[in-house]
């Protein structure tokens, strides 16, 4: 199969964007991949949407409102979704347009506009993520569902709720680096402690943020992609696992099996291993979730990824860094566009161009996109050559 | 009322009769009587032989709890309506839920009334009963055991 890059990468700022819509934040993000890549949109042969919700976009055809608003018409484009990895499906569809010969050139967007709903309604959206019938009866939230893995992984591996906050304060740190991050502030362990309780035993700062925003990825056949000026960033592995639908069917809570499988099949793709990764980028929606994540990629054992982060393993001095961009918790977390920013934040670091926040000589980057409590993971592997 | 007075949103579902013997004081999961295949959440179709005769079985009511959450900040269908009184607050104090495994394999959800999510452990004892609510719904709640 002939190989397909990532040739360029725009991000919106994300935060509470009451100055944009949905659609005006998308053209943010496309025109900056296509300004990092020199191409113009008439070089693009496709274009393939991420936005999970139609409840947030308020409209039956979100996707639409954005091709038509930079003008891509008559040229395709549709949506897809995968709960809160909607974005990685964006950058998946991407590369099977192009490996199946369809296109050359193919943009890969992602965009969310989750405060055009007030903070109940909002909740009441994401809580959808679960089963519709034997769970959202119980009022379980998408913070309840993480609380619930949270619980299972704490009375079974001994995980603190210190740990926890330990991966805030992680991301915040880097977050406040990070000049398109929402919530660009450091927060201290006692802060994050003593927040206010969300879910039992999830806090405020466990939890990520409600966000808007878009992100922006143009993927290249190797052909093309070795005419444009900035060095090609491979995609060399994708994973896609799911898991059941609702929480109550799972024999394990402790790991997402999707995920698992995920990156069994990234890994195997492209023959790279979990020791490898110099950079990855997880769905840290929540503490809970990195944690989790740690030890369904492999960069720990099961049940150690608590001492993983109490250690600084995953700052970017330590053994792997990890959303060192700030992660869905301080660089927001506007659904459909995440996992198409994770991308963004993997690409930049490979390119070397991620400033205070570069981790040194990275060559292999890793990203992990969750939908709903686990219902899907993409893991997505790139490399510079 | 049919099936959305326990599920709240969902009304049609080959599996409606749940409901019903929820009624009758009774947590139901199906089998398939093809492949002997045991599901709560019941189902109407075998996932395992795919398989449409499915029967209603009486699971085991008691079990450990596995996990459980106190959610501080529920959806908007349990989100507490602001008082119309100027300069009072509404304060809502949340019903913890949990999961009980009363068989290899079948676990239940369900309140956890009268208990705060600080006194409650994982491996305590449970048995998972419907409770009819004053305004016409029906759902689960997982009332203590002791041992």
């Amino acid at each position: 199969m002939n190989r397909i890059a990532v040739v360029g990468v725009g991000n919106s700022k994300f935060g509470v964007r009451d100055d944009a819509s949905m659609k005006e934040l998308a053209f943010e993000a496309i025109k900056e991949a296509l300004e990092d890549c020199g191409l113009e949109l008439k070089d693009v042969d496709a274009m393939v949407t991420a936005n999970a919700s139609d409840e947030f976009s308020l409209a039956l055809q979100p996707s639409a409102q954005m091709h038509d608003y930079i003008g891509f018409h008559p040229k395709p484009n549709f949506r897809v979704e995968g709960a809160c990895a909607s974005g990685s499906m964006a950058i998946r569809t991407a590369f099977m347009t192009i490996a199946s010969g369809l296109a050359d050139v193919v943009l890969a967007l992602g965009a969310e506009k989750m405060t055009e709903v007030d903070t109940p309604r909002a909740t009441e959206i994401m809580s959808k993520g679960g089963d519709p019938v034997w769970e959202y009866p119980f009022g379980v939230s998408f913070p309840g569902y993480y609380a619930l893995i949270a619980q299972a992984h704490m009375a079974r591996y001994g995980t603190t709720e210190e740990q926890l906050a330990m991966v805030a304060v992680k991301n915040h740190h880097y977050g406040a680096m990070n000049p398109i991050a929402h919530l660009q502030k450091e927060v201290n362990l006692e802060t994050a402690l003593s927040s206010m309780m969300i879910a039992y035993p999830l806090k405020l700062y466990d939890c990520s943020l409600i966000s808007d925003g878009a992100a922006a990825v143009i993927l290249a056949s190797a052909d093309r992609a070795k005419e444009l000026p900035k060095e090609p960033v491979w995609v060399a592995g994708l994973g896609l696992g799911t898991d059941s639908l609702s929480i109550c069917e799972r024999s394990d809570l402790t790991s997402l099996a999707g995920a698992a499988y995920a990156a069994e099949q990234a890994y195997r793709m492209s023959g790279i291993g979990p020791d490898e990764v110099d950079v990855a980028c997880v769905h840290d929606c929540f503490t809970i979730a990195e944690i989790v994540a740690y030890e369904d990629l492999g960069f720990c054992k099961k049940g150690e990824g608590g001492k993983l982060i109490e250690g600084r393993q995953t700052y970017v001095e330590g053994r792997i860094p990890v959303n060192v961009d700030g992660g869905l918790k301080s660089k927001g977390h506007p659904v459909g566009a995440t996992g198409v920013s994770m991308a963004v934040e993997i690409t930049k670091q490979l390119r070397g161009e991620a400033g205070p926040r570069q981790v040194e000589n990275a060559g292999i980057g890793l990203t992990h996109n969750v939908g709903g409590s686990g219902q899907i993971t993409a893991v997505h592997i790139f490399r510079r050559e | 009322m049919g099936f959305e007075r326990f599920s709240l949103c969902i009304k049609h579902t080959k599996i409606r009769d749940f409901v019903d013997y929820l009624e009758n004081g009774k947590i139901m999961a199906k089998r398939c009587k093809g492949c002997g295949a045991k599901y709560y959440p019941p189902r109407a179709d075998c996932a395992h032989c795919l398989g449409s005769d499915t029967e209603w079985v009486e699971i085991p009511s008691e079990g450990k709890l596995l996990t459980f959450t106190q959610i501080f900040v529920p959806p908007e269908h349990y989100a507490s309506i602001p008082s119309p009184m100027p300069f009072s607050r509404t304060f809502l104090e949340p019903t913890p839920v949990g999961i009980i495994e009363v068989e290899e394999g079948i676990r239940i959800m369900g309140f956890i009334p009268k208990m705060d999510a600080k006194t409650i452990r994982i491996g305590m004892s449970f048995k998972a009963l419907p409770e009819p609510l004053p305004d016409g719904r029906i759902t689960i709640v997982l009332s203590r055991q002791e041992g």
